[in-house]
């Protein structure tokens, strides 16, 4: 037996759903000279799959990390996940040199991130968590000045690096929404669908996770182990939604509270749905916008920045507890 | 400014009203921290306080009973200003309940509450003492010092991070957070922290210069999240150097004065 309220939220995702098939359908068609139909798609098919895929890791990720770590104002970008991805990246190729397999093959280098992304963040963050007892603030904290590690330490590397290899590099490392990493679209969908695949059974387990530690081990769930997978999951979904479009800090927790805000529940089927649609149809529509209205003269970025700024400052005044 | 400064007008006329010739409570009154703002003020001893009611009334009485509750005591304090008064011709009363503090297990929480209760009762009857510091005025004019020297800073070298952060924190471990003693130091720290950070730019790539900020990027976030997981664990204790010290004894006052302040 389905509650009014539930009825209710899946008319609202269906609708969401439709608005994001709108904005899709307005991203490939707008202002298509026929004549060159197939041209255009090829430049805006793989835009468009790449922002799918960005606004699906990270909705996920940011909601699943929020309700893992109990509190709705954090995402995994404020953690420094995505300085993290960027330094990777750079030491990788650092240390492997411009002409190396990894430099040359993006889905050998994407391969390789992943794998040394998945072991370093689980060490840190599980140590920081475990070391501050899970107390959110000093993790946040923490993560903001390991943000500025990161950062430093990457553009010390590029500085330090020969420029050829630099060239090479920045081709793959500042991948923003004019300039999607399309090579390694399908890699990234490979590797998302197997996250989901391997995380099912954690995923439907959010739903009890939420009500706390001790409840959920009351009720039988192996607490640790699921919350290490789901944040191993959210690491590397971080991680592929950096390598496809670049660092887009506030958009997870934009769209995660704006689901919340939405759909009133506690349903995780229902707040994933909410939090990837709404980030399909801002990243999407907002695209749209830069590529007609203002002539890619101000990147998608930037409003997402400061409507995400201003959200987060929302959120912490009308929030008394954070 | 005028309503604060007649504020603290009204201030000094109360405090007149408990006024002992030759005993100035201001001497014994010692910084705490707030545990839940973090806001450090200044207190008076309980201790002092019921000295001070000595003084003023020599025949007072100060009771207090104490009742177990479920996970805690409950006391309640009366303040009598002669020994001779009925139960109901108190000065001031107050009650307090202390449960059990994980931080301070020696702590026991009757004492506790009894001396919460007995503290905040003679606040009440007036033996307490806020010192007299213009407070808007010191914030107004501490924050403009502080941002025309971040102002002038910026012009001359631009924005270097972390500086300001881990350079106080550090001096304050070692000499206390007495700012009148550590000022020089930490000022002298900085300048050593900024030229070394310099000289490790300067070396790394030896021709070329790497730009500070990256370099105090790193040693600063490294040594603001160790200072931090070091409090986590030690709390906000004092390293002391040899013999006693006295920075270190004034901020291990202090930290017991927290534990214990209401």
């Amino acid at each position: 037996m389905r509650s009014a309220a539930y009825r209710a939220n899946l008319l609202k995702l269906g609708v969401m759903a439709l608005l994001v098939l709108a904005a899709c359908a307005a991203y490939l068609l707008v202002d298509v000279n026929p004549k060159y139909f197939d041209y255009a798609m090829s430049l805006r098919v793989p835009k468009l799959i790449v922002m799918l895929i960005a606004a699906f890791a990270i909705g996920g990720a940011s909601l699943v990390f929020q309700s893992v770590i109990n509190n709705t104002i954090v995402t995994p970008c404020l953690l420094g996940m995505n300085s993290l991805y960027t330094l990777i990246h750079t030491a990788v190729v650092f240390v492997a040199g411009s002409g190396s397999v990894l430099a040359v093959n993006a889905n050998a280098a994407f391969a390789v991130d992943l794998v040394i992304m998945g072991l370093s963040a689980t060490v840190i963050y599980g140590y920081l968590f475990k070391k501050t007892n899970y107390n959110v603030l000093y993790v946040l904290l923490i993560g903001t000045v390991l943000t500025s590690f990161f950062g430093s330490i990457q553009s010390t590397l590029t500085r330090v690096m020969d420029p050829n290899e630099y060239d090479s590099l920045l081709s793959t490392l500042v991948a923003s929404f004019s300039n999607v990493n399309a090579e390694i679209i399908l890699f990234s969908l490979v590797v998302l669908a197997l996250l989901v695949f391997f995380l099912r059974r954690d995923l439907a387990l959010l739903d009890v996770l939420t009500l706390g530690k001790e409840q959920a081990i009351n009720l039988g769930v192996d607490y640790d182990r699921s919350v290490r997978r789901l944040l191993l999951g959210v690491t590397l979904a971080i991680a592929v939604a950096t390598a496809v479009v670049g660092p887009i800090s506030f958009m997870g927790l934009i769209i995660a509270n704006l689901s919340r805000q939405l759909l009133k529940t506690y349903r995780h089927t229902q707040l994933i749905a909410g939090s990837v649609l709404f980030g399909m149809v801002i990243l999407v529509a907002g695209q749209l916008i830069v590529e007609h209205v203002y002539t890619y003269s101000i990147p998608i970025s930037v409003f997402i920045t400061v409507g995400g700024g201003m959200y987060f400052l929302y959120l912490l005044l009308t929030r008394r507890r954070v | 400014m005028s309503q604060p400064s007649r504020k603290e007008e009204q201030f000094q006329l109360l405090h007149e009203i408990n006024r002992v010739e030759g005993f100035d409570p201001a001497a014994f009154a010692v910084e705490y921290t707030d545990m839940n703002t973090g806001e450090v003020r200044k207190r008076l001893p309980v201790m002092i306080q019921m000295a001070w009611f000595r003084l003023k009334y020599p025949e007072g009485r100060i009771a207090v009973e104490v009742t177990p509750a479920k996970d805690c005591f409950v006391a309640k304090a009366r303040v009598y200003p002669s020994y001779r008064d009925g139960p109901e011709c108190y000065l001031a009363e107050a009650t307090a309940s202390r449960g059990p503090d994980p931080a301070h297990p020696s702590v026991s929480p009757r004492e506790w509450a009894q001396t919460a209760a007995v503290g905040v009762a003679l606040r009440n009857a007036g033996f307490s003492k806020n010192l007299g510091v213009p407070y808007n005025v010191v914030l107004f004019l501490g924050l403009s010092i502080a941002a025309m020297i971040t102002a002038s800073v910026v012009v001359v070298v631009g924005s270097i991070s972390y500086i300001g952060l881990i350079v106080p924190n550090i001096v304050a471990m070692f000499k206390g957070d007495k700012i009148r003693g550590t000022l020089v130091d930490t000022a002298l720290f900085g300048a050593i922290f900024v030229l070394v950070c310099d000289m490790v730019a300067r070396v790394v790539i030896a021709p070329y210069e790497l730009p500070i900020e990256l370099i105090v990027g790193i040693i600063g976030s490294v040594l603001f999240i160790g200072l931090l997981l070091y409090r986590l664990k030690h709390g906000r204790k004092a390293i002391r150097l040899g013999a006693a010290h006295s920075g270190a004894c004034a901020s291990a006052v202090s930290q017991e004065e927290g534990g214990r302040g209401q």
